[in-house]
C-alpha cells in the first residue's frame, strides 16, 4: 500500500525540470521544517507501539525520498550537459586559423641536406666571404692571372684584385693558412658567374669539400663520394670520368645514371643516360705549396657541387630560374 | 673539337667502331658532348679541357684513341717533290722571349682557286668556313696537326723579309693594323706582331693582317709555322676581344718540334692542290724548350691512386701515351714527356695518365679506414645553428624563405630615401655588371622582397609572407673587401585580408610580436621600439628596433609615397622589417642558469584606465618597472578599447597585474595596498583615469 505523502512525493518529482524545482521539494518534505521532518519531529505525541511502527515507515519514506532526490539530481545534471553540449557544437569543417607552415627554400633545403650527410663523415662546416681576393678565388689555386683556366668562369670583378668568387674553393686555402691537416671540412655558400640564360643564373650556391692527411688516396676521393652520392639519391649507378680542374690532379667529374629515364636517354641527360653532378681531384701539390704545408707531407681531395642542379634533379624542378623567382606557389612546395 | 669520324679513322691501324669510341674517350678525359650526323658521316663533338692543347687536332684525337685501345698510329704521309732555294727573303725574331721558333717557306706560282670538295667538306664538317685552296689548307692542317699556319702574299711583303716582335722592339708606341676581318685594331706596345721590312703584317697568334691578305690575284705566298709564347698571346686576344682558331691553340700551347712537319704538311698540299713551286725552309729557332724529366715512384703512385697496378701494366699505359721511361734507381723511374703534352709536369700528372687509360672506374671506391679526429670550427657552428633556429622559427610561422641575387642597383637606395651619410650607401660596384639594376652588391635585403612582391602580386598573388636571411655588403675604408653582414629580411604583404576569425596574421602586431617572441626567446630582454627615421616607412606605424640602446633594425609599415612609387595596381598592405642577424648573435645571451620559481599562490588584479588616443602604453610597462615591486611577476595588457563608454579623443587601455611573493600566500589586503598604490602612480604619471 502506497501512503498519501509518498505518492503525492513522485507526482510532484515526476514534473519537475529544473535543479531548483528539485531542491525546493527537497526542503519541502525533508528540509528542516519539511512534511516528513515534521512529522517525524511529532512521532513524540504517539502512543509507543505505534511510534516504532510509524516511526519505521518514516524513516522509510525519509530514506526513499532522499535516494530519489539523488537520482533525480543525477538525472537532470545530465540532462543539463548534454544540452549544454548540443548547443556547444562548431563547423568542425570550417577550415582552422592559418598556422600552415611557410615554404623553406628548396636549394637551402638541399644544402642542409648535404651538410647532414658529411656530418655523418666527421667533415666539419667553413664558411669564407663571397666578395673574395683574386689571390684565394684565382691564384693560391693555381690558376694565375692570362691562364687559359680562367675561361673556364666568368668572373664578375670588383676591381682588378677583387672578384664575386666565382666557387667555394678560396675556402680551402683560407682554412688551410690557418690550420695544420687532418682537416676535413665542406664549406657551403654562394657563388657568381657572369652568366645567365635560361640554364645560368649570375649566382648559385656550392658545396666545396676537402680532406686533407698524411694518407689520402684516390680511391678515398672515390668511397666518399660515392656513400655521399648514394646517401643523396639511392642506390644509382656511379662514373668517374677524368676531367680538369688547375687545383686538383688527377681531376675528375662525376656521373650518376639519369635519375629522370633510368639511363635509358633523354632530353635531360641529353640522351647520354648519365648526369653530371659533382667535378673533384686531388688537391694540387702547388696548392699545399700556396697554403705553407710541407711539401710532399700531405695528401688530399676536394670536391664541389652545385646545390641548385642537385635540387633539380632530386624535386625534378626544369627551370633553374623558378629558385630566385620566390614564387609564393613555388615554395610552398618545399 | 668537332671530329670527322672518317678522318679520324685514317690515322689509327686497325678497326674502330663508333660507340665503343666516343665512350672510351668520354672514360679517358675527352667528353663526347654530341654525336651528329653529317652528309653520311659522323661528328662527334668533344669537350677538350683546357690542360690538354694537344688534343685540339685530329691526330692529337688519334693519338689518345691508339694509346686507348692500344692500336698504332697512321701519321699522313706526304712528299714535298721538289724544294727551291732563295737567298733574297730573310726572318729575323727581335723578342725570342716571346716568340720562340719562326719557320717559314715560300711558295711560288701558286693558282688561286676554290678548294677541292673532300677539302671543303672536311673544314665545313669541322665547322670552318672555306675560302680558297690556299687559306683553306691551312686551316686543314691546323685542323690535323693542331698547329696554326698562316699564310701571307708574298708580293705584299716589303723589303723581303719578315721580322717578329712588339713595337717597343722595333722603337714605337703603340700601332695600328687592320685584321682579316676588315677592324682596325690597335696594337699596344708589347703586343706580338709580325712585320715585313716597314709595317705590320699580323697580330702574332691570333689574326693576319688584311694589308698581305692571299686573295684571287695573289701568284706568291709564304706560309708561317711559329711557336708564340702562350701567356702573351691569350692577354693580346683577350684585350682585343678576338679570339680565333689560332689564338685558343696557341694560348694553350702548341708543340714547338711539330711545328715544321705541319708546315712541311702545308707546303705539300699547296704543291699538291695549287700547283705552286715550293722552297726550303727558313726556320729561325733560338729558343729551345727543354725535354722534361720528371722522377717518379710507383709505390707511391699506386698508394696515391689507392690500387696496386702491376708495374708492367703501367709502363704498358705510359709508353702508349708516348712517353718514354727510364730507371733511375731500383725504386725510382724517369717519365721523358713528349713535346706535345704540355700537361705533364710533376708526379701527380703521372699519376693521372696511368689512371685514366687504367680506368678510373676500376680503381675502387674505399671509405678511410679510419677517420682522424678534426676539430670543429665552434663559432660559426655556433652561429650556423642560430641562423638555422631563426629559419626554423620563420617557416613554422607560415613565412616562406626567400632567395635572391645579391645584387641590387644604387637607384634603389634613391627610391627609399636612404640618407647621404647612411652606411647603406657605402656599396661596391662590379665592374661588369650583367645588367645596370644588378650593378652593386645589395646592401639591405629590403629591395629584392618587394619586387618578389610585386612578381607574387602581378601573378595574382594577393596575401604573402616572406623572409630572406642573407649577406649584406659594405664597403670599408681602407680594406679590399667589404663587411659581409647576415641579415634577415621580413615582408609580408595584404590585399585585403578576410578571415572566419578576427586575427590578422599580416598586421604590424603580428609582425612586432613575431619579433618580440623572437628576441624573447634569445634572452634580450633589453629591447626597445622608438619611432624610426627610415624614409620608406609610414611615420606613424614604424620603430626602430634597439637592443641594449643599439639599433639592430627596423620593423613597420610601408608608407603610402613608397607605395605609390611601386609597381602595384592595388592598394596593398606590406609590413616589412629588417634586422643585423650578426649583432643579434653577438647580443644574444647563450648562458642558461636556472632560476628558481615560488609555488606560492598568485594574485591578480585587473584594471582599466582611459588615456588620450596617442598615450603610448610603454609608459605603463616602465612605470611599473620603476615602481619597483618584488612582488609583481607580470603586467599584461588584455583590451584596448576605443568607442562608446569612453570620451571622443580617449581609449581606455585594460590591464592584469600578477602578484606573487616567493616565500609566502600574498594576503588579499597586502596586495589592495600594493595594487591601489602603483595606480596612483599610473594615474599621477599619466593623467590616465581609472575607468569604472
Amino acid at each position: 500500500m502506497q501512503d498519501p505523502l509518498k505518492q503525492s512525493f513522485l507526482k510532484e518529482i515526476d514534473e519537475i525540470k529544473s535543479i531548483q524545482e528539485l531542491i525546493n521539494i527537497k526542503a519541502k518534505y525533508i528540509g528542516k521544517k519539511g512534511v516528513v521532518t515534521e512529522r517525524i519531529k511529532n512521532l513524540g505525541r504517539l502512543p509507543s507501539d505505534e511510534r516504532r511502527s510509524q516511526g519505521k515507515i518514516l524513516n522509510e519514506i525519509k530514506d526513499f525520498i532522499e535516494e530519489t532526490i539523488k537520482n533525480k539530481e543525477k538525472e537532470l545534471k545530465q540532462k543539463e550537459i548534454s544540452e549544454s553540449l548540443k548547443k556547444e557544437f562548431i563547423d568542425i569543417t570550417l577550415p582552422g586559423k592559418d598556422f600552415y607552415f611557410g615554404g623553406s627554400h628548396p636549394v637551402n633545403k638541399t644544402l642542409l641536406e648535404i651538410i647532414d650527410i658529411f656530418k655523418e663523415l666527421g667533415f666539419t662546416v667553413e664558411e669564407g666571404p663571397e666578395v673574395e681576393l683574386d689571390y684565394y678565388n684565382f691564384e693560391a689555386l693555381n690558376i694565375p692571372k692570362d691562364h687559359p683556366a680562367r675561361d673556364m668562369q666568368d668572373t664578375f670583378y670588383v676591381s682588378e684584385d677583387v672578384v664575386l668568387r666565382t666557387h667555394t674553393s678560396p675556402v680551402q686555402v683560407r682554412v688551410m693558412e690557418k690550420k695544420e691537416p687532418p682537416l676535413r671540412f665542406i664549406s657551403p655558400g654562394k657563388v657568381y658567374r657572369c652568366d645567365s640564360d635560361i640554364s645560368h643564373t649570375p649566382m648559385f650556391h656550392q658545396v666545396e669539400g676537402l680532406m686533407v692527411d698524411e694518407e689520402v688516396s684516390f680511391s678515398h676521393l672515390k668511397g666518399v663520394l660515392v656513400y655521399f652520392l648514394r646517401r643523396l639519391f639511392g642506390d644509382i649507378p656511379i662514373r668517374f670520368r677524368p676531367s680538369f680542374f688547375p687545383f686538383t690532379e688527377p681531376s675528375t667529374e662525376i656521373d650518376i645514371g639519369c635519375i629522370i629515364c633510368g639511363g635509358k636517354g633523354c632530353r635531360v641527360c641529353k640522351g647520354t643516360g648519365w648526369l653530371e653532378v659533382l667535378g673533384a681531384g686531388m688537391v694540387h701539390p702547388n696548392v699545399f705549396k700556396f697554403a705553407g704545408y710541407t711539401e710532399g707531407k700531405y695528401r688530399g681531395f676536394a670536391f664541389g657541387m652545385g646545390v641548385e642542379r642537385l635540387t633539380m634533379l632530386k624535386y625534378r624542378i626544369d627551370d633553374i630560374r623558378l629558385f630566385f623567382e620566390n614564387d609564393i606557389r613555388f615554395l610552398r612546395q618545399f | 673539337m668537332r671530329v670527322l669520324f672518317s678522318w679520324l679513322k685514317e690515322y689509327i691501324e686497325g678497326e674502330l667502331e663508333l660507340k665503343r669510341t666516343a665512350q672510351a674517350l668520354t672514360m679517358a678525359g675527352l667528353e663526347v658532348g654530341a654525336i651528329e650526323e653529317i652528309d653520311g658521316d659522323t661528328v662527334i663533338d668533344l669537350e677538350i679541357t683546357p690542360n690538354r692543347a694537344d688534343c685540339l687536332s685530329i691526330i692529337g684525337i688519334a693519338r689518345e684513341v691508339k694509346a686507348i685501345f692500344g692500336l698504332k698510329l697512321k701519321k699522313p704521309s706526304f712528299k714535298i717533290k721538289q724544294e727551291l732555294k732563295d737567298s733574297k727573303f730573310t726572318i729575323s725574331i727581335a723578342n725570342p722571349e716571346l716568340c720562340y721558333r719562326y719557320a717559314g717557306r715560300i711558295v711560288r706560282n701558286v693558282k688561286i682557286s676554290p678548294s677541292p670538295q673532300w677539302l671543303k667538306k672536311r673544314l665545313e664538317a669541322s665547322g670552318i668556313r672555306s675560302i680558297n685552296n690556299v687559306v683553306d689548307i691551312t686551316n686543314y692542317v691546323l685542323l690535323e696537326y693542331g698547329h696554326p699556319l698562316h699564310a701571307f702574299d708574298l708580293d705584299l711583303l716589303e723589303g723581303a723579309q719578315i721580322r717578329v716582335g712588339t713595337p717597343e722592339d722595333f722603337g714605337k708606341k703603340t700601332v695600328e693594323i687592320v685584321t682579316l676581318d676588315g677592324v682596325k685594331r690597335n696594337a699596344n706596345s708589347d703586343d706580338l706582331l709580325i712585320w715585313d721590312g716597314v709595317k705590320p703584317v699580323a697580330i702574332a697568334g691570333i689574326m693576319g693582317g688584311a694589308n698581305t691578305e692571299v686573295t684571287e690575284k695573289t701568284v706568291n705566298i709564304l706560309i708561317e709555322s711559329a711557336y708564340f709564347k702562350p701567356d702573351r698571346v691569350r692577354k693580346t686576344s683577350k684585350r682585343l676581344g678576338l679570339t680565333t682558331e689560332a689564338s685558343y691553340r696557341f694560348e694553350r700551347g702548341t708543340d714547338i718540334e711539330a711545328l715544321k712537319e705541319a708546315l712541311d704538311r702545308a707546303a705539300s698540299l699547296v704543291e699538291e692542290i695549287a700547283d705552286g713551286e715550293v722552297y726550303e725552309t727558313i726556320d729561325i729557332y733560338p729558343v729551345r724548350i727543354p725535354e722534361k724529366r720528371i722522377l717518379f715512384n710507383m709505390d707511391r703512385i699506386c698508394k696515391f691512386l689507392g690500387v696496386s697496378i702491376e708495374i708492367e701494366e703501367i709502363i704498358r699505359i705510359l709508353k702508349a701515351l708516348e712517353i718514354e721511361i727510364l730507371k733511375a734507381d731500383s725504386d725510382n723511374y724517369i717519365a721523358v714527356v713528349p713535346s706535345h703534352r704540355k700537361d705533364i709536369e710533376i708526379e701527380e700528372d703521372i699519376a693521372e695518365e696511368i689512371a685514366r687509360i687504367y680506368g678510373y672506374d676500376i680503381i675502387p671506391a674505399q671509405m678511410p679506414s679510419a677517420f682522424k679526429y678534426v676539430q670543429e670550427n665552434y663559432e660559426l657552428e655556433k652561429k650556423r645553428k642560430f641562423l638555422n633556429l631563426i629559419r626554423d622559427y620563420m617557416i613554422a610561422l607560415g613565412y616562406s624563405e626567400a632567395v635572391n641575387f645579391s645584387f641590387m642597383s644604387p637607384e634603389e637606395l634613391n627610391f627609399l630615401g636612404i640618407p647621404e651619410d647612411d652606411i647603406r650607401r657605402l656599396y661596391i660596384s662590379i665592374l661588369n655588371p650583367l645588367r645596370q639594376e644588378e650593378s652593386i652588391m645589395r646592401t639591405m635585403l629590403l629591395p629584392n622582397l618587394l619586387k618578389n612582391v610585386e612578381r607574387n602580386t602581378s601573378r595574382g598573388i594577393e596575401n604573402l609572407r616572406l623572409f630572406e636571411i642573407g649577406r649584406v655588403f659594405i664597403a670599408q675604408e681602407k680594406e679590399p673587401l667589404p663587411q659581409e653582414i647576415v641579415h634577415l629580411g621580413i615582408i609580408t604583404k595584404k590585399e585585403e585580408f578576410k578571415s572566419s576569425f578576427k586575427d590578422d596574421p599580416y598586421d604590424f602586431y603580428a609582425l612586432k610580436g613575431l619579433l618580440d617572441g623572437l628576441l624573447r626567446h634569445l634572452r634580450l630582454y633589453n629591447v626597445s621600439y622608438v619611432r624610426t627615421n627610415e624614409g620608406f616607412l609610414h611615420p606613424g606605424q614604424s620603430a626602430d628596433i634597439l637592443v641594449r640602446g643599439e639599433k639592430i633594425g627596423f620593423v613597420g609599415v610601408i608608407s603610402p609615397e613608397t607605395l605609390l612609387k611601386l609597381d602595384f595596381k592595388t592598394k596593398p598592405y606590406l609590413c616589412i622589417a629588417e634586422i643585423d642577424l650578426d649583432r643579434l648573435f653577438t647580443l644574444s645571451e647563450t648562458k642558461i642558469f636556472y632560476e628558481p620559481f615560488s609555488t606560492y599562490p598568485s594574485v591578480k588584479r585587473d584594471t582599466a584606465l582611459v588615456f588620450p588616443v596617442d598615450f603610448e602604453s610603454q609608459r605603463i610597462f616602465d612605470i611599473v618597472k620603476s615602481f619597483g615591486s618584488e612582488l609583481i611577476e607580470d603586467v599584461f595588457i588584455f583590451d584596448v578599447y576605443q568607442g562608446i563608454g569612453i570620451p571622443e579623443g580617449s581609449k581606455s587601455i585594460a590591464f592584469r597585474i600578477t602578484y606573487r611573493a616567493n616565500d609566502r600566500t600574498l594576503t588579499t589586503e597586502e596586495v589592495e595596498e600594493i595594487h591601489k598604490k602603483l595606480i596612483d602612480k599610473i594615474v599621477s604619471e599619466t593623467g590616465g583615469v581609472v575607468r569604472n
